[in-house]
């Protein structure tokens, strides 16, 4: 037997209980080579920019369910945020102009967005953002690593997977192949969602540094280079990390000529009154006055779009931290309601960005946020909330199908026995899963077939998961299945 | 762009073979000729790779009924070998054998990359010499090491120093201050400003620089911070006084420093020199700046060590990263120094954290001191721990809970009995003792954060600091009051109800006897007042020496010093044929579970043993299978080049604070990770193409600078002359001292990208002989550094 590392047993034992073919196990399908060999893959020009709100991002603050009188001074003595004034309406529209020292008025006559995320105005009411409520999974872990791992490998409660959500779904698809960057990160270490055996994903965290230094002046960088690249072609005797650091190597060189020719350090994208900047990275460009610690964010979500636009590339994302608030969490003012204002600029800013390069491009994309939980129902000691169950989920882009999803009168149980309440007394409970969301997107949007999104997500099909068609799991939750946003 | 790797072609012509001393069920099978193949009238044979490799042989037969022999006629390059197709002859057969490196060779290279933060030239010729096993066991007594490392020497510089500065170009000066960068104290005297660029050359242009006079608001005005400055005549650098400045908070700018406006006489715009004396007191060692408005110039006095800012409580973050890289540089204890890092990133603080909370509880702008001060303290303690022969996992596990930086950092420091915060005791679990879900639920992490209700930090009285139950100074007088922030208890607002944790629950039927089975319910009594404290203690005392626990932590340090593939939680201790990683744990765990020489079970020493002394350590399993992280990369880097010169000092060194910067830009923030889980241990959490980049230009950076590392100099001291100039030998010195597991035959290809690197231009494709080269010049030094910046530059290097 050759010394298999137990890292590729473990992926091997992983692709067969997955029922792929053994040469699945080499990251292209054998029936995906054969189609592509026949041209029959559509190469679809579809991106998707990610943010995971890292720490649990709380969803009942994000999106306020005002309707249900348990979300009250009671429950929430600091972090409370009372419903919009005027209650206008049923108009399913964000008002004109709403008071920014309340909730703002989703027109559901339920649900209301935290001020901070007013901005969202004009991509909600052209029915470019689905805001969904209620997002779990069943046997809902409160660890972040875990939870974090769950919602990035695309497995609930299966610790062991190395793969992501996202890499599979281009890596299984066959969209990945011929792409110089099929996968950009823009954080300090690559997620999990981006992560599998073959190294599909850049780095580009600071694209100004994305080179050789040279030993003798500048003047060998070159003659590093083309040594070092060609190395990784040599063959060696198998480590449990060799073949991840060699296939990592191999695109070196032409990753960075590639990243020479974008220009990812110009930042004059503009809003239309031709001075605000859209991605405030420095004070120079903080026209919005947001806290300095968001430049470092926006600078990711610049770097993310710019190469959507620019390249292949299929998948960027980046992470958002901050939002353990376990202490002082804070309502109107804060570090939640910080996020929540970069938050709702960065679905503006990207809808402007994305429209001024190519008016299809925006409908080509979908933005779409991650957060490893919500948090607890009722505040704690310390005006803050503690790990929980489900949260919110925010997808935009041109084509999708916006609007306030499972935060109504007839999706929601009122009352201190509500949905609020309804795990352990304490939690918010789920009515639909993240799977059924990436699901969706995974196959209408990227183009999987349905075959494909079951090796993507395991057991998508299956009738007991729901996640499809929806009705009650293994652990007698309701949930709707598909919502229908793409 | 095809993302196969090279592919093995898995035609085996005839089964490679084998040439060593003794074979062990985990060697890998033989090399498989893959292929053989006529090209351009050659035939070639190409086979698959060996791991630590000496030497591969080609073995030929005409018949099978003869015996296989040698067959020189071809040429072996990498896994290819060429020879000359014999027309008019029958096929003959083949076999490849292979010599490994011995397995002294093979474990002394995975000793020094896990036991130490990598080789260095000289440690691969000790451990040569003293043989692996005595190099570890020298290791596992670093108490027996005599060391007296300069990092480790507290120096507060004596005598009267003299700072100056220059401006940079033409400045206007307005407003001078002066101020000591940390609470403390020292003696200033002679300050002068003067025009041009010769410090003291001139008219003096400041009033009572020479502090000969009494402070008069004309002259020097003090801000709040400073108050307590004054005119002393007990030391003075000349005349008969010197300012005696005292800070209670940090200076930084005007209304917090002694400062003098310039603007009455109306100085023209030139170039101004500052300069004066300054003399460090021996209780309260600060820096001191003098600077104009605007930083155009800043004399800054000389920084003290970081071992001395430390020690005194005046340290910055990057003081405290930078003695903890030194030392895994420079010390000869190198495996307390993973063990010290392998604790720290265990039970995680996060020292923002603690500067947050500290911020309005101490003087403004001292926020980061006193929480490095945190840092440095529980660290300090765990090294105790580590020297001494009868360190358990529970006196780590104590040292943690008792940190005031734990306390802050998961929320126990504001728990209190109503509004438990359960943070603490899910990772206490989680994280530090059981491991997730190995052994406890939901419902115990609820029980549990009752009991650690009312754990406090304050600042408590000098005399006070280890008594929990001491009243802390009142908040009116904490800035004024000698004292330590440090743990304290607030007994009213504990949670004194009674507490049960694992109710029922018994040790799982996987772990076999002595523990299957057994129920490891914890009850704690109802308490009231100071009692209460006991609540947690009693918790660390049953949590320590579980089997989860010590499953988990054998996992753990397996996973640091062995292999990533360890898994807590799923072995089954009672099955019959366990594999080499469950039997591993399982020896662990007996191992904690036997009593040492104080009688405590849980000997961290006992159960190091276990691992080094087992044969997935000291083999295949474990050589270079794993990634360096950025600490160990950058450090592993500085070592890999430096050996002792004969005339002092070394042939590669580093400031601490360069490779801290460079760990920051590969995402590894010392002392500073958000997150409680401790930075990973698995490659693929550090590898993707721009951290190799940035690794690669860590390495080249370095290179160009000779006081950093200078390869030239260790080929010199290493070669004799006569090899100096003979591209194969210089080569096949860097291969072997950074590559000391791998075997020449499996360097083969890079061997010869090597020399291909010394004998072209820096354009890349113009052929130059390095034989030709003088050794002196600088065409040389480039080519070697060049060469030795692409082999570090190559995938192998990150392995560990």
């Amino acid at each position: 037997m050759n010394i298999l590392t137990r890292r590729t047993f473990l992926e091997r034992s992983l692709q067969v209980a997955l029922g792929a073919t053994a040469s699945a196990f080499l990251n292209i399908p054998a029936f995906i080579q054969r189609a592509m060999a026949q041209g029959t893959i559509p190469q679809r020009n579809k991106k998707i920019l990610f943010i995971f709100l890292r720490g649990g991002n709380d969803g009942l603050n994000t999106i306020i369910p005002w309707g249900d009188g348990a979300y009250n001074k009671t429950t929430r003595p600091t972090l409370y945020l009372p419903p919009p004034d005027p209650l206008t309406s049923v108009s399913g529209r964000i008002p004109t102009t709403p008071d920014l020292t309340r909730g703002v008025d989703l027109g559901n006559n339920f649900a209301a967005i935290h001020p901070g995320l007013a901005v969202l105005k004009p991509v909600f009411n052209d029915g470019q953002v689905a805001l969904i409520h209620r997002v779990g999974y069943p046997k809902q872990s409160r660890s972040h690593f875990d939870s974090q791992r769950y919602w990035e490998n695309g497995m609930p409660s299966k610790n062991l997977t190395s793969s992501g959500i996202f890499y599979r779904a281009i890596a299984n698809t066959g969209l990945a192949v011929g792409r110089k960057f099929p996968a950009i990160s823009l954080e300090g270490s690559d997620p999990l969602l981006l992560r599998g055996p073959a190294p599909l994903t850049i780095n580009l965290a600071d694209p100004s540094r994305y080179d050789m230094y040279g030993v003798a002046g500048n003047s060998d960088k070159q003659k590093l280079l083309s040594l070092i690249t060609a190395e990784y072609r040599i063959p060696y005797p198998e480590k449990d990390n060799r073949e991840l650091l060699f296939q990592t190597g191999v695109g070196l060189k032409d990753a960075i000529d590639l990243i020479k020719t974008i220009g990812l350090t110009a930042n004059s994208f503009f809003d239309t009154d031709g001075t605000t900047h859209l991605f405030p990275i420095d004070g120079a460009s903080n026209q919005k006055a947001f806290t300095s610690s968001s430049y470092g964010y926006f600078k990711n979500i610049k770097t993310a779009a710019q190469i959507l636009a620019s390249t292949d590339a299929i998948i960027a994302g980046t992470s958002l931290g901050g939002f353990d608030t376990h202490n002082n969490q804070g309502a109107l003012t804060g570090g939640h309601s910080d996020r929540m204002k970069w938050l709702g600029w960065t679905m503006y800013a990207l809808r402007k960005f994305f429209t001024n390069v190519n008016p299809t491009l925006w409908d080509d994309t979908i933005v779409v946020t991650l957060s490893e939980f919500g948090r607890t129902t009722k505040e704690n000691g310390n005006q803050g909330t503690d790990h929980a169950e489900a949260g919110v989920m925010f997808v935009a882009g041109g084509k999708v199908k916006g609007g306030v999803y499972q935060c109504s009168n007839d999706s929601w149980t009122v009352g201190p026995s509500g949905s609020m309440f309804q795990v352990n007394q304490r939690y918010l409970k789920r009515s639909v899963d993240y799977r059924s969301i990436f699901g969706e997107i995974i196959r209408d949007h990227l183009g999987a077939t349905p075959a494909q999104l079951a090796t993507v997500i395991p057991g998508y099909g299956d009738a007991r998961e729901s996640l499809q068609n929806g009705g009650v799991t293994l652990d007698g939750t309701r949930i709707v299945g598909e919502l229908g946003i793409i | 762009m095809s993302y196969l790797r090279n592919s093995r072609w898995f035609l085996a012509v005839l089964a490679g073979s084998l040439v060593l001393s003794s074979v062990s069920a985990e060697d890998p099978s033989p090399p498989r000729i893959a292929s053989i193949r006529i090209e351009n009238s050659q035939q070639v044979l190409r086979f698959s790779p060996y791991p630590a490799a000496q030497e591969f042989k080609v073995l030929r037969t005409d018949a099978l009924g003869l015996p296989f022999m040698v067959d020189s006629s071809g040429i072996l390059s990498g896994y290819e070998w060429k020879t000359p197709l014999r027309a008019g002859t029958p096929a003959s057969f083949y076999r490849i054998q292979v010599t490994p490196i011995s397995e002294e060779s093979l474990a002394g290279a995975t000793v020094l990359n896990r036991i130490a933060y990598g080789p260095t030239p000289d440690e691969l010729e000790r451990i040569k010499a003293i043989g692996v096993q005595a190099y570890i066991d020298e290791q596992l007594a670093p108490e027996r090491i005599q060391e007296d490392l300069d990092i480790d020497q507290v120096v507060i510089p004596s005598g009267w120093q003299f700072v100056s500065m220059t401006s940079s170009g033409n400045v206007t000066p307005t407003l001078l201050y002066v101020y000591l960068n940390s609470i403390g104290e020292g003696y200033v005297d002679d300050v002068r400003l003067v025009s041009g660029t010769a410090a003291g050359v001139g008219a003096n242009l400041l009033r009572n620089g020479d502090f000969e006079a009494p402070l008069n608001t004309n002259d020097w005005r003090i801000s709040a911070n400073h108050a307590r400055s004054a005119i002393t005549t007990q030391v003075s650098y000349s005349g008969a006084s010197s300012l005696k400045l005292v800070a209670t908070a940090p200076g930084t700018t005007k209304d917090s420093s002694i400062f003098q406006y310039l603007t009455n006489q109306a100085l023209p715009s030139g170039r101004y020199t500052l300069s004066y004396r300054y003399l460090h007191t021996t209780n309260a060692p600060s820096r001191a700046t003098v600077r104009f408005t605007g930083s155009n110039p800043t004399a800054a006095s000389a920084v003290l060590s970081p071992i001395t800012a430390l020690t005194y409580g005046s340290a910055a973050l990057e003081d405290l990263s930078t003695w903890h890289i030194l030392h895994a540089v420079r010390s000869q204890r190198q495996l307390i120094e993973h063990l010290t890092h392998f604790v720290d990133n265990h039970f995680v603080t996060y020292q923002d954290k603690s500067e947050e909370y500290l911020a309005g509880k101490v003087p403004s702008g001292a926020e980061a001191a006193f929480a490095t001060d945190l840092e440095y303290r529980e660290l300090k303690k765990w090294r105790e721990v580590l020297m001494n022969p009868n360190g358990t996992f529970y006196d780590l596990l104590k040292i943690s809970a008792e940190s005031p930086a734990m306390v802050i950092y998961l929320d126990t420091v504001a728990s209190k009995k109503g509004a438990a915060n359960e943070n603490y005791a899910r990772e206490l679990m989680e994280l530090f003792t059981m491991g997730v879900d190995n052994g406890y639920d939901q419902k115990d992490i609820e029980e549990m954060s009752r009991a650690w209700t009312g754990w406090r930090v304050d600042k408590l009285p000098l005399d006070q600091e280890n008594n929990p139950f001491a009243t802390p100074i009142p908040t009116a007088n904490r800035n004024t009051t000698p004292g330590l922030w440090t743990l304290s208890f607030r007994a009213t607002d504990h949670d004194t109800t009674a507490k049960t944790m694992f109710p029922r629950k018994t040790i799982d039927a996987r772990f076999g006897p002595p523990h299957a089975g057994n129920p490891y319910e914890l009850k704690l009594a109802a308490r009231t007042g100071t009692a209460g404290m006991q609540d947690g203690y009693d918790i660390i005392k049953h949590l320590a020496d579980l089997p989860y626990t010590q499953e988990y932590l054998s996992v753990k340090l397996c996973r640091y010093f062995v292999h990533e593939n360890f898994v807590h939680g799923v072995y089954d201790y009672t099955a019959p044929n366990l594999s080499p990683e469950a039997a591993l744990i399982r020896h662990c765990m007996r191992a904690w579970d036997t009593p040492a020489a104080d009688g405590r079970k849980g000997n961290l020493r006992t159960v190091l043993k276990v691992i080094f002394n087992s044969p997935v350590f000291r083999q295949h399993l474990a050589s270079q299978q794993k990634v360096r992280t950025p600490l160990e990369f950058t450090v592993a880097s500085v070592r890999a080049l430096r050996a002792a010169k004969p005339g002092g000092g070394f042939t590669a060194d580093c400031t601490g604070a360069d490779l801290n910067n460079t760990m920051i830009r590969l995402g590894m923030r010392l002392f500073n990770r958000e997150e409680p889980d401790g930075w990973s241990e698995f490659g693929a959490d550090w590898i993707n193409s721009s951290s190799l980049i940035e690794r690669m230009r860590f390495v080249q950076e370095r290179l160009r600078s000779v006081s950093l590392a200078d390869p030239v100099a260790l080929l010199k001291l290493k070669l004799p002359s006569t090899q100096w100039r003979d591209a194969g030998a210089v080569s096949d010195y860097f291969l072997s001292i950074l590559f000391p597991g791998e075997g020449k035959a499996n360097l083969d290809l890079d061997r010869a990208n090597a020399i291909i690197f010394l004998n072209t231009l820096d354009n890349g494709t113009t052929a130059s002989s390095f034989s030709v080269l003088d050794p002196n010049s600088t065409t040389y030094g480039n080519r070697v550094k060049g060469m030795v910046g692409y082999l570090m530059g190559l995938p192998r290097f990150q392995e560990q």
